[in-house]
């Protein structure tokens, strides 16, 4: 039903004081990217929630990506280092759930690491390109086919 | 008896708009005090902008910066005038008059709402100064992406000289930017602004402009007349093709004043073009049968063919003027007639006439003359005759001209006779070499004697000519009549010069001057009213050029005088702006290129014909040439800013403003520069590639710089694997450098070597230097991290020179080893860590002001008053006072500010303004109704998002009511019109789609509260920087995306609520903790602005650590001082002090804290509204080096008590000190930042009672930073003897019996040990935190550091902040410090508490956590998350948040175990529905 090629979809939660900042000034250097990647502002990664990340893939996103200041940076002084130990066990359970871990990815990234935040975009792009879409994303479209395993997996649920 | 209180006026300026200017103007604006913020660059922002990362921390000095920055530009109060300086001060302290010059911007900047488009359409690259010439910059650009003001500027530093020396002042810079750009079209166009003959003077000009040509002090000029033919045959070309229509034909109104032109050549043509442009009737008379005049009859058309002509001619006649042909003024028509009919006149009839030799033999047949000839040789019809055999007597263009013609009209033999040698031939250079190609004769140095033959010409008999001018360089030439030579010729051509038509001249009847008419040369006004001339029939024979610009001139003047206005003022020609020759690009650092050039018919190919034998550029030539442009006057004025700016903000006219401000007191924050490195030529700064400063190479680290964060070498764009620093570049050292120590750049480096060895892998980095001077909070411990990488390597030599290798271009140094001798290596780059320099243009227009610089040219200060300048009132803060890094910087900063305010107290809040805002309406129990209003910004969204259909997309999404989309959504009409809408179709929730929030939510904010809705109503979907600008190569895509971040903004929209913060009121009075010198000078600072203080000491006396000091290293009595401070702060009525007092328990919050103290076994409770921790710290005791047990071992200390109270009792003693005693070592891993000046100052004062004592200091690093450095110099002029030791091998003391003997040490200086025979050794064990620092800390709830200091709440920009709101720090317990730091350190806690006291009640909290008590399970997981200590326990042993302490970061929400804290305006189900939306907006797509 889809002969598009595969663009990923990417949700990047930026904070506002650094991340977010660096991908306006991306925007102001006119550095491009892939336009599967939809970025969410929060005021610190320290706020995100591991129910968010589980959400944004069981509604399918073929990645997650969160984005907060540097180490020892954080505006909020170490919002950034509760956000790292959480994206660190959402992936264990991820993968455990059957999902690759390298969906969700932590980064951190200043308010001028413009071309650093995009070349983590296109890297991430790139790995979950080669992992391909999103399982359950799959099932929920019912694209069948080789994705059937994740259907059973569904359905068993 | 009542004292009257002065009126003061309540604001004050600060220049200087650093961080330094930026901090003082946010304090004093906080704390009721309007703020004129003055800065000579067009934005803010200053050294800190440059820089990519900041030691100790590692952080993003953007990140840190920018938010400050906005808060400057959003507060109310402070006015921000940028490109302004200070001028004129005028007045005293409390009510001055200054007078502020702001140079234009050429932006309106209320106007700009900085979409960008401007920068990318201007032509114009220069090197960039933001990234120090690493990368370019457009002539009109914002200076950094960030910057604020976020509008552009223009840089312009005059005119270029190839439009200034261009007789007709033509844009030549403007025209070659187009060119470079394919703007053909636009290009001629702006030719023909000032000519418009732009395809003729593309042919045939003599380009005095390319003489002028700054690019010929690099290679060669530019071809500018080959380009100026490239563009306009472009322009033809698309005439022909039909892709370009010719203008329509435009006629005079019939009421338009009428003008008559005699004469159609280039100068007629131009005035009546011109004239014809400004609406007047303009008719040519020309008494040939076609107009051109000397384009016409005298040009060949081999140089200029007749269609161009023609073209051009024509394009003027569109413009409506007339012209008639064959008719002769004086024979066809009189001139009193045409003066009748016309209401003004203008004669450029030109120089048609031949000048005759005047020998004999002139009259036979075949003597013919060159203006005549090539008139003849030019018409269709009868062609002149042409023997085989022919002379042309002449040595300027004509003559070149006519040799040329009769070659292509059948001559077989053409000899060039001038009088003149070849190069002093008027005859243009390529002239005379096309002729000489073409196969004529030239014999120069003859004259003409006379002319042989019986009735027709056989032979000329020429004389030599000796010399053609006089020792005055006129023409005047002498011959040697007896060296003679016949020729055998059949004709002869005169082409010596041409003259007006003496029938014309006495025709008209005006004055004659040397046979042309008289006129005023600047007016072109004859002495006859309303009659002017002008081209060579006034000025004699000139240039195309000359004849334009004569033309033009005319014209101006006829408008004026028709119009009757002066003929003087404000003509063209004065808004010229030449600019002084040191402002030209030096060419040193520009990579020659050769000049194009033109192909040409080939001799062959040409010689028998007319056809024309230059060929046009081709386009890769032309683009190529134009690139090749040097950009001298940076904007070259070509107006692409303007035409594609649509609000209309590009102002080029601007000019210079003078401000009128009263304030009443200044601060001067005008900061430093970087020393020049070109200074030190050894080095090869701008010599050798790979040498670069350290600013340059801070914009090489920052991934937002020019080479993206990589580090690569400019020579060859390869990696840099080796990498040197060279410090004290300009520093430590007299001319030409600095005496004094920058303090920075140790850190700097050590930072830059840190952070460059994350970006490259492998890399080896070298730093030589003389002393790594870490004297800062932590800078020890980073230092020593650094020192302890492998690929780090810190050498103590100071290289002499650099060495580029040829071929390699690599870096090679040659330097001194300690350990090695003399030792060679090769470096990638290398980086010059310049120092600080004073700014010169402000060190002289302070001087002006009447305020006193030092001998280093700093603002002069006093230790003990380092805020103060020697006049009243004007305040000094940051490295203006003294280099120093940016914690000191904002903490002077805000001691300024305590100063302006505690001078203008009585003024607080009379100059602020505050805002009103309707009621806001309750919106809670309606259901959601979304405005939405989607943003063109110009091109720069719509350019790429089709907008249209993202309405379209949007307008039935739930709970939308209204959606449109508009130009510049920020725009003041598109506020108002979201108001009316709001209004109208009872919006409650608004959602706009632009730009970033970061810059635009609080102006949209704004509007909504203007409105009467809640501003946390509003949310905005950024489809600019995050979908148009990074997709502008996927348009659909980005359509797309953007619909979808469209839709996830409405459905978050759909569940934001109003929020209100509270209101907590402020008790005006402040707690201080200590009673030492910082603790008295704030509580001093706060009650001289009217506060309440109460003060705790600990002890049973003021003045802390100052009884163990008697005076400053400049020699200061510390006595009176101590003295004096203690008497003022002990009977100041605002304050009061409790000595033998004990803190027991701390409670509350911002504006409210609680303290409860025992003095005498009795409680007392304070309630206070801020809290200064003023602890300070102690001396560190030691064991170390036999103290205590062998007798003469004392400390530094004591060795001050004892110099002052006892003196030296024994002359021609040995002293020893050794440094960093128990310092610097794993157990206390600081600096104790004060110990080497002090060691310094005992030196020096035992040297200067016994000039016979010898002196040892045994040290690790010389730490006497900043002007302190002058005194370790003197240290060492007067015989003091320093020694590094090792440290890992530590002196050793021995003594007999008790009594101390030698001192035995290594250094590493030295190959031997050294063995000192001493009487006196001073151990300097620096300073030591209060070990009751942790009982407060626990109590406040603030953290300490791992050596027991107090850990504020931002070690760059918030030193005397705690994390915790409403907590101060101040002094020593901050961190070791020197007196004049205590001071200003104490007297910014003053001001930072001032931003609270100066408040009656604090709003606080809106987007803070809220804990539902119901779901609470009392695990208390977010007291221990909070990084601010706002949860706490209730009293039903529930979580609840204090919203006065609450950030509003989240952390806590997403820790909860239960669920049960929410975070205001960013719910859970806030990021929920985002992300839900995202992923429907999928699924209906693939359906």
């Amino acid at each position: 039903m889809n002969d598009k090629v595969f663009e990923p979809k990417i949700i990047a939660f930026c904070c506002h004081f650094c991340a977010y900042a660096s991908a306006d000034l991306a925007g102001s250097m006119r550095l491009q990217y892939p336009s599967g990647v939809r970025i969410i502002r929060t005021p610190c990664t320290g706020r995100l929630e591991v129910e968010f990340y589980m959400r944004a893939f069981e509604n399918g996103a073929d990645g997650v990506l969160v984005a907060g200041c540097l180490e020892g940076g954080c505006h909020f002084i170490d919002g950034n280092l509760f956000a790292k130990k959480r994206v660190n066990s959402t992936r264990n359970i991820l993968e455990e759930s059957g999902i690759e871990k390298e969906r969700l990815r932590m980064v951190n990234i200043s308010a001028a690491m413009a071309t650093n935040l995009v070349t983590v975009i296109n890297d991430m792009v790139n790995t979950i390109k080669e992992l391909g879409p999103n399982p359950i994303r799959k099932s929920i479209d019912g694209s069948g086919g080789e994705y059937k395993e994740f259907e059973t997996l569904n359905s068993q649920k | 008896m009542k004292i009257e209180k002065k009126k003061m006026t309540g604001a004050v300026l600060v220049e200087g708009g650093g961080i330094a200017g930026v901090q003082a103007s946010l304090d004093l604006a906080n704390s009721g005090y309007k703020v004129y913020l003055v800065n000579r660059s067009a934005t803010i922002g200053g050294m800190m902008a440059h820089l990519d990362k900041t030691f100790p921390t590692g952080d993003c000095a953007t990140c840190v910066i920018s938010p400050k920055l906005v808060e400057c530009a959003r507060n109310l109060n402070i006015e921000i005038l940028t490109l302004s300086e200070l001028e004129k001060i005028e007045g005293e302290p409390g009510n001055f008059k200054v007078t502020i010059k702001k140079s234009p911007r050429y932006i309106n900047e209320k106007i700009c709402n900085d979409c960008g488009e401007c920068t990318t359409a201007c032509p114009v690259e220069v090197n960039d100064k933001f990234n120090r010439d690493l990368g370019t910059r457009k002539a009109i650009q914002k200076y950094y992406a960030q910057a604020i003001p976020n509008k552009p500027n223009i840089l312009k530093l005059g005119h270029a000289p190839c439009k200034t020396k261009c007789p007709a002042n033509i844009n030549v810079q403007g025209y070659i930017q187009l060119i470079k750009k394919k703007e053909y079209v636009k290009a001629v166009n702006l030719i023909r602004e000032r000519n418009p003959f732009a395809a003729i003077c593309g042919r045939v000009c003599p380009a005095p402009c390319e003489m002028a040509c700054t690019r010929s002090k690099v290679d060669s000029p530019l071809a500018i007349r080959q380009l100026k033919r490239f563009a306009s045959d472009q322009e033809i070309k698309l005439y022909k093709s039909g892709a370009l229509k010719l203008p329509e034909q435009k006629n005079p109104s019939a009421d338009a004043k009428k003008i008559a032109v005699i004469g159609g050549g280039p100068a007629g043509l131009t005035a009546a073009c011109d004239l014809a442009d400004r609406g007047f009737a303009v008719t040519i008379y020309e008494s040939r049968d076609s107009a051109g005049g000397m384009l016409y009859c005298g040009i060949p058309r081999y140089r200029l063919p007749k269609d161009i002509l023609d073209y051009e001619i024509e394009l003027i006649k569109r413009k409506g003027v007339r012209i008639v042909l064959n008719c002769s003024i004086g024979k066809d028509k009189t001139f009193s007639d045409l003066k009748k009919e016309s209401d003004a006149v203008f004669i450029s009839a030109g120089a048609h006439v031949s000048r005759k030799l005047g020998i004999s033999g002139e009259d036979k047949k075949g003597v013919n003359y060159g203006v005549e000839f090539l008139r003849q040789a030019s018409s269709e019809k009868n062609k002149p005759l042409v023997k085989e055999n022919l002379v042309v007597i002449g040595g300027g263009n004509v003559a070149v001209d006519v040799a040329r013609t009769a070659l292509r009209l059948g001559a077989k033999k053409v000899e060039l006779v001038s009088l003149e040698q070849r190069n002093e031939m008027p005859a243009y250079k390529e002239e005379i070499e096309a002729t000489l190609a073409e196969g004529i004769v030239l014999r120069n140095g003859w004259g003409p004697k006379q002319i042989l033959g019986n009735g027709s010409v056989v032979g000329i008999e020429l004389k030599q000519c000796t010399s053609v001018f006089d020792i005055n360089g006129k023409f005047k030439p002498s011959y040697d009549e007896n060296n003679t030579v016949k020729i055998n010729i059949d004709q002869v051509i005169v082409a010596i010069g041409q003259m007006v038509d003496g029938d014309l001249t006495r025709h008209i009847g005006i004055d004659i001057e040397r046979g042309c008419f008289k006129i005023n040369p600047f007016t072109l006004e004859t002495p006859a009213a309303g009659i002017f001339a002008g081209g060579d029939n006034a000025s004699g024979p000139g240039s195309v050029i000359e004849a334009v610009t004569a033309g033009k001139r005319a014209a101006e003047s006829i408008a004026r005088y028709l119009n009757n206005e002066d003929m003087l003022p404000n003509r063209f020609e004065h808004s010229l702006k030449p600019f002084p020759e040191e402002m030209l690009p030096s060419e040193k650092n520009v990579a020659k290129k050769k000049r194009a050039s033109a192909d040409e018919l080939n001799v062959e190919n040409r010689i028998h014909n007319f056809n024309e034998i230059e060929y046009s550029f081709s386009e890769n030539d032309a683009i190529s040439e134009a690139e090749r442009c040097l950009n001298c006057a940076q904007c070259s004025e070509c107006m692409e800013c303007v035409s594609v700016c649509e609000k209309k903000a590009v102002e080029h006219g601007m000019s210079e403003q003078k401000i009128e401000l009263e304030v009443g007191a200044v601060i001067l924050a005008t900061g430093f520069d970087e020393y020049n490195a070109e200074k030190k030529g050894e080095f090869g700064f701008k010599r050798y590639d790979n040498v670069l400063t350290s600013v340059q190479f801070e914009r090489m680290l920052s991934a937002a710089g020019p080479y993206q964060g990589h580090l690569l070498r400019k020579d060859n764009g390869k990696e840099a694997k080796r990498i040197a620093w060279i410090q004290c570049v300009g520093s430590r050292e007299s001319k030409p450098g600095n005496e004094y120590c920058s303090s920075i750049c140790c850190m700097a480096t050590t930072k830059q070597a840190m952070i460059a060895s994350e970006h490259v892998n492998g890399l080896q980095s070298t730093i030589f230097n003389m002393d790594i001077r870490a004297h800062g909070k932590d800078f020890d411990q980073y230092y020593e991290r650094a020192r302890a990488m492998k690929n780090i390597e810190y050498v103590k030599s100071m290289p002499s020179r650099i060495i580029q290798i040829p071929g390699s271009n690599d870096l090679r140094m040659v330097y001194f080893d300690p350990v090695k001798g003399y030792t060679e290596k090769d470096f990638d780059i290398i980086v010059l860590a310049v120092g600080i320099d004073p700014k010169i243009s402000v060190t002289e227009s302070v001087r002006k002001l009447g305020i006193e610089i030092n001998e280093f040219g700093f603002c002069k200060t006093d230790r003990l008053a380092p805020l103060v300048t020697s006049k009243p009132g004007i305040f000094v803060g940051g490295a203006f006072q003294e280099p120093k890094d940016i914690p000191e910087t904002v903490m002077q900063a805000s001691a300024a500010a305590a100063m302006a305010m505690e001078l203008l107290s009585p003024a607080q809040n009379t100059l602020i303004t505050s805002k009103e805002y309707p009621y806001e309406h309750d919106v809670t129990d309606e259901s959601p109704r979304i405005g939405v209003f989607i943003c063109h910004c110009g091109m720069n969204i719509a350019g790429t998002v089709d907008v249209e259909k993202v309405t379209e997309s949007i307008k039935n999404q739930r709970g939308v009511v209204f959606a449109s989309h508009t130009m510049y959504t920020c725009s003041d009409a598109s506020l108002s019109n979201i108001k009316e809408q709001i209004i109208k179709n009872r919006l409650n929730r608004v959602v706009v789609a632009s730009c970033t929030p970061r810059t635009h939510e609080p102006i949209f904010r704004e509007t909504l509260r203007e409105a009467g809705l809640n501003q946390y109503l509003f949310e905005l979907a950024n489809i600019r920087d995050q979908c148009s600008w990074v997709h502008s190569s996927e348009p659909e895509n980005a359509t797309d995306k953007a619909i979808e971040l469209v839709k996830m903004s409405i459905a978050r929209a759909f569940r934001l609520s109003s929020l209100e913060g509270e209101k907590i009121p402020i008790h005006q009075n402040a707690v201080i903790i200590g009673g030492g010198v910082s603790g008295m000078f704030a509580a001093l600072s706060l009650a001289e602005q009217g506060y309440d203080v109460d003060l705790i000491e600990r002890s049973s006396q003021l003045g802390g650590n100052l009884a163990l000091v008697n005076s400053t290293l400049e020699n200061e009595n510390l006595n009176k001082f101590k003295a004096d401070l203690i008497e003022k702060f002990s009977t100041h009525r605002n304050i009061d002090f409790y000595l033998n007092s004990t803190i027991e328990s701390v409670s509350g919050h911002i504006g409210e804290f609680k303290i409860n103290i025992t003095k005498d076994g009795k409680l007392k409770e304070f309630i206070c509204g801020v809290i200064i921790i003023a602890t300070g710290a102690r001396p560190a005791e030691t064991k170390e080096y036999s103290y205590g047990t062998v007798k003469n071992v004392i400390t530094q200390t004591e060795l001050e008590e004892f110099l002052s109270s006892k003196g030296i009792e024994k002359k021609g003693q040995t002293y020893v000190m050794i440094q960093c005693v128990g310092s610097r070592n794993a157990e206390n891993p600081y600096c104790s930042r004060i110990c080497c000046s002090m060691a310094v100052k005992n030196a020096l004062k035992i040297k200067k009672e016994d000039p016979t004592a010898n002196i040892y200091v045994l040290y690790r690093d010389i730490r006497t930073y900043g002007f302190r450095e002058v005194y370790y110099k003197q240290a060492r002029e007067a015989g003091v003897v320093f020694i590094r030791y090792d440290e890992n091998n530590l002196p050793i003391v021995s003594d007999m019996n008790g009594i101390l003997s030698s001192v035995k040490m290594e250094s590493l200086d030295f190959p031997e040990s050294i063995v000192i025979e001493a009487d006196h050794l001073i151990l300097s064990t620096g300073i030591k935190a209060e070990k009751e620092n942790k009982r407060i800390s626990d109590m406040l709830k603030v953290p300490l550091n791992a050596n027991g200091f107090y850990v504020e709440a931002h070690m760059k920009l918030r030193p005397v902040d705690f994390a915790t709101e409403g907590l101060f720090l101040c002094g020593l317990a901050h961190s070791p410090k020197m007196i004049d730091e205590n001071i200003s350190q104490a007297k910014a806690a003053a001001a930072r508490a001032a931003t609270i006291l100066s408040k009656t009640y604090l709003e606080v909290g809106a987007q803070v956590s809220i804990v539902n008590q119901d779901k609470c399970i009392s695990c208390m997981t977010c007291v221990k998350a909070c990084p601010y200590g706002a949860p706490s326990c209730n009293y039903n042993h529930k979580a609840e948040i204090e919203r006065a302490k609450c950030m509003g970061c989240g952390i806590c929400v997403s820790e909860c175990p239960a669920h049960a804290i929410q975070l205001n305006h960013f719910k859970s189900d806030h990021f929920k529905s985002m992300i839900d939306e995202l992923f429907n907006v999928e699924e209906t797509v693939q359906e």
